[in-house]
């Protein structure tokens, strides 16, 4: 069976998603900068990006 | 003079040795999977397939010399062999981490037993050819040097036919498929890949410079095959290993419509080149579940090794 993955980064345009605890979760209502910041923290932690049917996005590893 | 051994029986086990260690050189063909590496992988095998001749050649004059303990030489020859093949997977599992995508255990498994095999065959071509000499109880150098190719020849023809394993290409139809995204969604003729396309530049890569394959087993039955994961690794590994990857390499198997999908973005694109190297992965001995394509390997593709 293929590895599981697992998640880096919650990003989210809407406060009430914010939680505490793991992953971390990144509050960014601008779409711009959500794309920089996907690319720049998928680049760092070798991550693949997965957009939510919600809006939101996630950085998976693995 | 008694102590050395008679210039007919030496005969006999030289052309036993060079049968036998041409029967490993023409098994041992380098191709885009680079399995054995070259040149030292390849020169190793030589060795080992000279040393295996060495065995299958000795067998029977010692055997007819009464020397019982000289035969078995060949069981130790076989534990070594067995060696091989362990040190070959050992050495394949070291360097999965270094791959583009992962071989797979299965890929591995199947390689490891290829060589293993391989010199089963220098061996037991060099014990026929030492044989059938001893049958033909004849001392001209010439007629024993032209029996020896005639019997080597055909013992190597008649195991690599008894050895030799299918292609993907003979049991699937393969043709590049068109890729879309929706969203972060990436679908190859319709079917679902991946949702790892999260970013704009990702997707756009993706569209410009990623190359997508459908897999379809020609018959219902050979999906089993297909669907195998140590059988889509591997498809996945041969094309990634040949072609490289700049980004993503997926593989994604569609229950539905019984196709497996093979997407990745390379670093040199050549689409029908790649499809060549998918139509020429081997068919995994451990996914091969259905007895019909078990049978019969003769029309098979190119095996491993």
């Amino acid at each position: 069976m293929a590895k599981s993955a697992e998640i880096l980064v919650y990003i989210t345009a809407d406060r009430e998603r914010v939680v505490s605890g793991d992953p971390l979760t990144l509050y960014i209502t601008d779409e711009a900068e959500v794309q920089r910041t996907l690319t720049d923290l998928g680049r760092a932690l070798k991550a693949d990006a997965v957009r939510l049917s919600n809006g939101d996005h996630i950085l998976i590893s693995g | 003079m008694e102590q050395y051994i008679q210039p007919h029986t030496l005969l006999m086990i030289l052309c036993g040795i060079g049968m036998g260690t041409i029967a490993r050189l023409i098994t041992l063909h380098i191709d885009t999977r680079q399995t054995p590496s070259f040149p030292n992988g390849m020169f190793i095998s030589i060795f080992l397939g000279f040393v295996a001749s060495f065995l299958g050649a000795v067998a029977i004059p010692a055997l007819l010399a009464q020397d019982l303990t000289a035969v078995t030489f060949l069981t130790l020859g076989v534990q070594h062999f067995r060696e091989v093949r362990t040190a070959e997977r050992e050495s394949m599992e070291k360097l999965e981490s270094t791959e583009f995508t992962k071989r797979g255990n299965a890929y591995i498994d199947g390689i490891a037993k290829t060589y293993e095999s391989r010199y089963y065959i220098s061996l037991i071509t060099a014990l026929l050819v030492v044989l059938a000499l001893e049958l033909l109880g004849r001392e001209e150098p010439l007629l024993n040097i032209g029996v020896s190719l005639a019997v080597g020849f055909a013992a190597i023809a008649l195991l690599r036919v008894l050895t030799k394993g299918k292609c993907v290409g003979d049991i699937c139809r393969i043709v590049q498929g068109r890729m879309t995204v929706e969203g972060s969604e990436l679908y190859v003729d319709g079917m679902f890949v991946t949702n790892k396309l999260g970013t704009e530049r990702s997707r756009e890569l993706f569209l410009r410079e990623g190359v997508a394959f459908v897999i379809t087993p020609s018959q219902k039955k050979f999906e089993i095959t297909l669907n195998n994961y140590g059988q889509r690794q591997a498809l996945l590994f041969e094309a990634t290993r040949t072609f490289g990857v700049k980004r993503f390499a997926f593989s994604r198997k569609s229950f539905t419509q019984g196709k497996v999908v093979v997407a990745f973005v390379p670093i040199l694109n050549q689409p029908d080149a790649i499809l060549e190297v998918l139509r020429r992965t081997p068919v995994l001995e451990n996914s091969r579940k259905i007895h019909t394509i078990m049978k019969s390997p003769v029309i098979g593709g190119n095996a491993h090794g």
